[in-house]
């Protein structure tokens, strides 16, 4: 049942436009990357990869003009495009390169560009614009639709501007490394480090862009993580994360946010059977001009799945936060769903293409919708 | 007599199926890891290999090695998942492109035809690959470092 919600048609807006300045540079580096990878691929070893999708979702709505999206950043009633570029090239085993853009009606965004050094097989360290490794969701996934199960991402881990209230990404620096990765190891420990630029607030929470990065503007993240694998060859793992992030408030000269993170992630196989989890906790406080007000909340999400012959998945997910009533932090995302049930199946139509049909039910400060979606996802080559 | 005619038939029948049979039987073919003539690598163990073509970083000798997979025969790609992989084909793919999606790095180079696979072998002493040992070419600079 959907009621009349407190957000109004303006911040709706502005929470599905990611971009507000215009990103002339972006397409210019985007150009250079092209190229350069291109050069990439001939010299050493490289190669893309596409993920494209086509989704539709719906929900009702009485009032078009007060809507807070489905919480998972969809348009309403509308069939909607979208493809992942991705690249990864290889130089001389010692450096690499990492590229990744996502293209939609409303959204062109460099979502990664890295540059590695490898001074060990197992061991990179990456400059440049990366994924914050908080949860497995987060690491794994992202906007590669047909790796993930799911058509939508849990509420905790959803991306900034579709309401997702943690830092997705940052710009600076992240190790990556795995503890004693001898050749014959079946199990596996492996960390990450990563410190670099966060986001700032400017109405919404906007994450530091390589093309438009005001350092005045974004403070230091710094995200710690360390993932345990008991068999390399599986998809089982367990992460455990701790994060730091301040968010300076734009408009505001002494404004600030503060989030301290810490969290555990799992997805665990047995058989056809998949278990995938997660709990974070978050301490804030947001300060605007001599007033500091403090939250604490924890977020969780709990998702079943089960797959016959290969090729037909059904799967159930759960989400709640605690505290999420008057957390000075969550009441500025609107469109952060704070209650959600999933339920869904996904069919492989073929080796590479995914056709997935998912209903869920999302609480928000005000309301509750049920949501309808359809989405064919897929990768080339 | 018709009893004479009807044996005269099934003997005639199975002389000529047991003439037939052994020329539709196919040879055994035997996979066989392959690396440069050149390449100093003398062995890879089981666990080493599946690791490597999992997309996994394996070393030796302070060289990081690199799998080419053989596209060229349906057949040899299959015996290979099954006896080197252990893992279906969508399964494995699957794999290797989360791996990549995720940290970065290569998917082994594909190969669809055994010369070209041949020439990048003997241009890199630390790529590896596999092919039915009847494909090793005689007067190539290969040598098979295993066989199952």
């Amino acid at each position: 049942m959907y009621l009349s919600g407190a957000v109004s048609d303006c911040q709706h807006s502005s929470i599905r436009q990611k971009t507000t300045s215009q990103r002339h540079w972006q397409w210019i580096l985007l150009a250079l990357i092209f190229c350069v990878a291109g050069n990439v691929q001939a010299a050493s070893e490289g190669g893309w990869l596409l993920f494209p999708q086509l989704e539709y979702a719906d929900w009702p709505a009485d009032d078009p003009n007060v809507d807070h999206g489905d919480g998972h950043g969809h348009e309403r009633g509308e069939l909607s495009p979208a493809v992942d570029v991705f690249f990864s090239g290889n130089f001389n085993d010692k450096f690499q390169l990492l590229f990744e853009a996502f293209l939609s009606k409303d959204e062109r965004e460099l979502e990664r560009l890295q540059l590695g050094w490898t001074p060990s097989p197992g061991n990179t360290l990456w400059m440049g614009r990366v994924h914050n490794p908080i949860g497995l969701w987060n690491s794994r996934y992202h906007h590669g639709s047909y790796l993930q199960l799911t058509i939508s991402r849990p509420h905790i881990f959803e991306f900034e501007d579709a309401g997702g209230p943690l830092p997705s990404h940052l710009l600076g620096f992240m190790w990556d490394g795995s503890i004693a990765s001898k050749n014959q190891a079946s199990s596996g420990w492996h960390y990450t480090a990563a410190l670099g630029l966060g986001p700032e607030w400017k109405d919404e929470m906007e994450t530091a862009n390589i093309d438009d990065v005001d350092l005045a503007d974004h403070s230091p993240t710094a995200t710690a993580a360390i993932f345990y694998k008991p068999d390399i060859y599986s998809d089982s793992e367990i992460e455990a994360f701790v994060s730091h992030t301040e968010i300076p408030i734009v408009n505001q000269p002494t404004g600030n946010i503060e989030l301290v993170l810490a969290g555990l992630s799992f997805d665990w196989h047995f058989d056809a059977l998949e278990l995938m989890g997660a709990v974070v906790a978050v301490e804030n406080k947001v300060t605007e001009g001599a007033v500091s007000q403090h939250g604490r909340f924890v977020a969780s999400y709990f998702q079943a799945a089960y797959t016959w012959q290969t090729e037909l998945t059904v799967f159930a997910r759960m989400g709640t936060t605690t505290n999420w009533q008057h957390d000075p932090y969550l009441e500025r995302f609107p469109a952060f769903s704070h209650e959600e049930k999933v339920v869904g199946l996904r069919y492989e139509i073929s080796r590479r293409h995914a056709l997935k049909l998912e209903f869920s039910e999302d609480s928000f400060h005000h309301d509750t919708i049920q949501h309808t979606g359809v989405q064919w996802s897929a990768y080339f080559p | 007599m018709k009893r004479q005619l009807l044996t005269s038939i099934l003997v005639t029948v199975m002389t000529l199926m047991a003439g037939i049979a052994p020329a539709v039987v196919f040879a055994e073919q035997k996979l066989v890891l392959v690396v440069s003539s050149e390449s100093s690598l003398a062995e890879l163990k089981p666990g080493e290999l599946r690791k490597l073509f999992m997309g996994l970083p394996v070393s030796k000798q302070g060289h990081v090695i690199k799998p080419l997979r053989n596209m060229s025969d349906e057949r040899l790609n299959q015996v290979f998942l099954q006896k080197v992989v252990y893992m279906s084909e969508g399964r494995y793919e699957h794999h290797l492109i989360a791996r990549v999606f995720r940290i970065g790095g290569v998917r082994p180079a594909q190969f669809e035809s055994s010369q070209s696979l041949t020439q990048a072998l003997a241009e890199d002493p630390m790529r590896v690959s596999y092919m039915w040992e009847d494909d090793v070419p005689d007067d190539s600079n290969l040598k098979i470092l295993h066989s199952w």
